[in-house]
């Protein structure tokens, strides 16, 4: 009989088209919109340098800037009071305007002021373009190295190439979009309740553990199909190189059990649908923000690095993480596969001692 | 296939009470229903017609009594639940599944499996007139195939009785003839139906038994013809010319003094005496002598509408 729930459900699956929009569909197309976003040469932070000393110094300056990765420069024609009025504005983000007498300040030893204008959405880049201009700066005021011999190197630790964007892009956006399967657990199990069809089938020699293990497994293996067609479409599309077979896989599986299970907890523990949609938004989109599916988790500010110890999606994406960059940590990912079916294990359970009340509660 | 005791009723409820927190679904309900029979359980919206099938079923559980299905106690009984199919009033079926796809989830539900599966499913998509169509998609039907697909999933594991719940909700007049067509068939067959409506044409065209709902007791019990007999064989219409100074109550109990009821129905006034002839005879006296050509005087076809009112002092409401 469960295999009957699990063929049905399976059907459903397929034939209700909407699913395979929101679980391969929009995932794809976020990894191919971030993929690009971030790996197109020219991207950057664009700095607009006002010259108003024309001197060998300030040129010196400016192209020492220009050689630095990660900016876009150009020389801004206009006046400063002009440049000003467009960085005011908006038009403009950043603007670097070198005082007249930038040269002749340094060669008397004189304090000089390099000013850093900036515009109403320029808020994450200005501490990064003052550091470096800062530094800059004071390599410039040093007669004892000449400012044309500064240079940036930007090198991978560890020795080996950079690695691609896609090792962050495609286990992100795949450990986020496998968690909106709890969605279609959630519109499934009300379906069936409010449609009367849970009741119809509690008339039948059914029991209730095999049909709630007939709904949870077919989403199991949806979401094993998930991981499986999105990390195939970042090896063939995005480069993404895999690491170990063996491990992915279980993995993933651990990752389709934990999401599964919850989207079985929470759809058990919601008071209506619409409950239980926001729960599931929340989680979903809250957790991938936390637990750096979005970005490298040492971007986020250290309490939430912490708090994402709670996540399941930080311990799938360790995990992830660990095998595509190859580093050699198998711990990570063997901490990752046992935290993400612990999980599972206790989400059941609650869904479990739940369901009695979910179907009486029409 | 599911045993039956000998000599057990099909249903027998003893004392059944069901209630949902302070609200009384159900109050010391008694129901008997012999095996084989026609039995229409009707009542207005919120009577508890649906609530006593679904203690029949087993999806709920009563807060007082007993109910037992063939001598089997209901509940949550396998035996039971192979016994009984179940037609809930709403459509419940996957609508994104074909017909076949959603009798054959049904059929397995009562362990049936291949060839005796295959077999079953050709056969009751022939009873419901669907073969054609079983391969399409349920949200494709029209509303009367989905009801005839509503009610084939309930017979697949053919059971020895069958709660129907307002089964032609919504359909039209041709589908409903159709599906009427059906439950004779099953009857004949030998299955025990159990028909809830709201519709007292439906339950008279249909059933042998009666049994009236309302608020949630169980007011009366009983074949329908002794119904009709006992509670609407004796009444007469009739309706007087237009006289704003007559008042028609009080002139229908001067014309005969042994006039037992007498209730305002339409243009005209529902009169019951024990012997309606005599009361017609007496009202066309009286009128008569009044020099006064009444408009109708007729007897009255004994209906289940009369007997609702006789018992309950409403119509039946549809809310």
């Amino acid at each position: 009989m469960i295999l009957a729930v699990w063929l049905k459900e399976l059907r459903k699956l397929v034939r209700e088209r909407g699913n395979f929009v929101y679980l391969l569909v929009m995932p794809m197309a976020f990894m191919i919109l971030f993929y690009f976003l971030f790996n197109q040469s020219g991207t950057g932070i664009k700095l607009n340098i006002v010259d108003a000393d024309h001197s060998a110094l300030s040129q010196q300056f400016i192209g020492a800037v220009k050689k630095i990765p990660g900016f876009q420069v150009s020389e801004a024609t206009d006046g400063i009071s002009q440049v000003r009025q467009e960085v005011a504005q908006g038009k403009l983000n950043l603007a670097v305007i070198i005082p007249q007498g930038f040269a002749a300040g340094l060669a008397q030893r004189q304090p000089v002021n390099i000013t850093l204008a900036t515009g109403p959405n320029a808020a994450q880049s200005t501490g990064p373009v003052s550091s470096v201009l800062e530094r800059l700066g004071q390599r410039f005021a040093d007669p004892n190295r000449p400012p044309d011999l500064v240079q940036v190197k930007v090198e991978q630790a560890g020795g080996g190439p950079a690695p691609s964007i896609a090792s962050q892009i495609v286990p992100g956006y795949t450990v986020m979009f496998v968690f909106y399967i709890m969605i279609t657990i959630l519109r499934s199990m009300f379906k069936e309740r409010d449609g009367g069809i849970l009741e119809r089938v509690k008339t039948t020699p059914l029991k209730a553990y095999q049909y709630m293990l007939g709904m949870w497994l077919p989403q199991v293996l949806a979401a094993m199909v998930q991981i499986f067609v999105l990390f195939a479409f970042g090896h063939w599309l995005l480069k993404l190189e895999l690491g170990n077979y063996g491990l992915l896989f279980l993995l993933s599986l651990a990752l389709a059990l934990c999401a599964t299970a919850l989207g079985m907890m929470l759809t058990m523990l919601a008071k209506g649908e619409n409950q239980g949609m926001a729960m599931m938004q929340f989680f979903t989109l809250g957790g991938a923000a936390m637990a750096g599916l979005w970005m490298p988790l040492d971007m986020l500010p250290a309490t939430m690095q912490k708090i994402a110890h709670i996540l399941p999606q930080y311990w799938a994406m360790q995990g992830y993480q660990a095998l595509l960059l190859n580093t050699g940590d198998r711990q990570v990912v063997w901490t990752g596969i046992g935290m993400l079916t612990a999980i599972a294990l206790v989400a059941v359970g609650i869904a479990a001692t739940r369901f009695k009340q979910f179907a009486r509660a029409e | 296939m599911a045993a039956e005791s000998a000599g057990a009723m099909a249903i027998a409820g003893l004392e059944l009470t069901k209630r949902f927190g302070h609200t009384t679904a159900l109050e010391k309900v008694r129901l008997q229903v012999a095996p084989g029979d026609f039995f229409g359980l009707l009542g207005p919206n919120g009577a508890g017609k649906s609530t006593l099938m679904k203690l029949v079923t087993g999806i709920l559980e009563p807060t007082g009594g007993s109910i037992e299905v063939f001598g089997h106690k209901a509940g949550r009984n396998d035996e039971v639940r192979r016994l009984v199919g179940y037609v809930p009033q709403d459509v419940a079926l996957y609508e994104s599944l074909t017909a076949m796809h959603n009798l054959q989830f049904f059929g397995e539900m009562y362990s049936l499996r291949g060839r005796t599966l295959r077999k079953r499913l050709e056969e009751v998509l022939e009873f419901v007139g669907l073969t054609e169509k079983a391969d399409e998609a349920v949200k494709t039907y029209s509303g009367g195939m989905k009801r005839r697909l509503n009610v084939a999933a309930a017979i697949l594991h053919r059971p020895k009785l069958l709660l129907l719940d307002e089964p032609t909700v919504g359909v039209d007049p041709h589908s409903r003839n159709r599906l009427f067509e059906m439950f004779r068939r099953l009857r004949q067959e030998g299955t025990t139906i159990v028909y809830s409506s709201h519709y007292m044409e439906e339950v008279e065209e249909l059933c042998d038994s009666v049994g009236i709902i309302d608020h949630g007791r169980l007011i009366e019990q009983d074949r329908l013809a002794d119904l009709l007999a006992r509670y609407a064989g004796n009444q007469v219409y009739v309706e007087l010319p237009p006289d704003a100074a007559r008042d028609e109550g009080r002139w229908l109990a001067q014309s005969y003094p042994g006039l037992l009821s007498a209730h305002q129905a339409g243009a005209g006034w529902l009169a019951e005496a024990g012997d309606r002839l005599e009361l017609m005879q007496a009202l066309l006296k009286a009128a008569s002598e009044e020099k006064m050509d009444l408009r109708r005087l007729e007897l009255v076809k004994p209906s289940l509408e009369s007997v609702f009112l006789k018992l309950t002092g409403e119509t039946l409401r549809d809310e």
